[in-house]
């Protein structure tokens, strides 16, 4: 039944990175092909871009959601793997200790560093 | 003993890693299966470091331009269009296995009247269909990379 659940979530947060990473590569990466519909969205690595996105809350919030759900999915995906490879109870109680742990710890340093520049970007110079 | 308590029952994983390259009679699902799990340890390990990069923004603006310097690289570029492509099939082909786990394009129950057609045969235009959409978000991104970011 927990595995049931861990595999619901898993397809729960692919749909999530579908809508939101696709914004995402489509800001970040195709920023020419937008550009020729609105300026605007040229050079989305510049300085001053980058500082517009960190003051909105809903490119914040999007990032935050961003990142758990690519955490999970990504770490979730790697740990099936590793059990379909080795059977070892012990392994796979290791593996899912490691994978929480390191996924929690990368989602602290990242929603920090979102929610700090949301904050800066916030405050008048 | 509750469900969660119950023992998994796994089986020996005999080919290992060199099970993935497909010893048998496969189709072209098989092997993108093969390709999605390739892709996504790609883009694990580009969500890791990507994770280290953007945080550095935390250090101020001078840093964050010398690090998008580097990036702006030729090798770095060819990288970032590789995870680009990456991402494009691994969505794609996402969206297919989440369809198919949901039930969709199974098709109508039919008589099993020979000549037989499988699941994976009654899949196969939704795949060729996603397949189709990935290589046109290939071609864009390619236009992108190699002709507008220069």
């Amino acid at each position: 039944v927990r595995e049931t659940k861990f595999w619901t979530w898993q397809v729960a947060a692919a749909v999530v990175i579908l809508v939101v990473l696709g914004l995402h590569m489509a800001i970040m990466h195709l920023d020419g092909t937008l550009a020729m519909i609105d300026p605007a969205w040229a050079d989305p690595l510049a300085w001053g871009n980058v500082l517009a996105r960190a003051k909105s809350a809903l490119f914040t919030a999007g990032y935050v959601l961003l990142l758990a759900a690519t955490l999970y999915h990504g770490l979730y995906g790697l740990r099936t793997m590793i059990c379909e490879l080795t059977p070892s109870p012990r392994a796979r109680r290791w593996t899912a200790i490691a994978f929480w742990s390191g996924g929690a710890a990368l989602f602290a340093l990242g929603s920090y560093a979102l929610i700090a520049m949301h904050v800066a970007a916030g405050t008048p110079a | 003993m509750t469900p969660d308590e119950a023992p998994i029952h796994t089986f020996p994983n005999r080919l290992g890693i060199l099970g993935w390259l497909g010893k048998g009679r496969h189709g072209v699902e098989r092997y993108l299966y093969v390709l999605h799990r390739i892709t996504g340890l790609a883009l694990l390990l580009f969500l890791l470091l990507h994770v280290f990069v953007t945080s550095s923004r935390l250090l101020g603006r001078e840093v964050w331009e010398r690090l998008m310097a580097l990036t702006h690289q030729p090798l770095f570029q060819w990288a970032e269009f590789l995870v680009y492509l990456a991402f494009a099939f691994h969505a794609l082909n996402g969206v297919r296995l989440i369809l198919v786990e949901l039930g969709f394009a199974a098709g109508r129950a039919e008589p099993p009247v020979y000549p037989y057609r499988g699941s994976l045969q009654r899949q196969r235009p939704l795949m060729i269909a996603l397949m189709i959409v990935a290589a046109v978000l290939m071609l864009t991104g390619g236009f992108e990379f190699f002709w507008l970011d220069r």
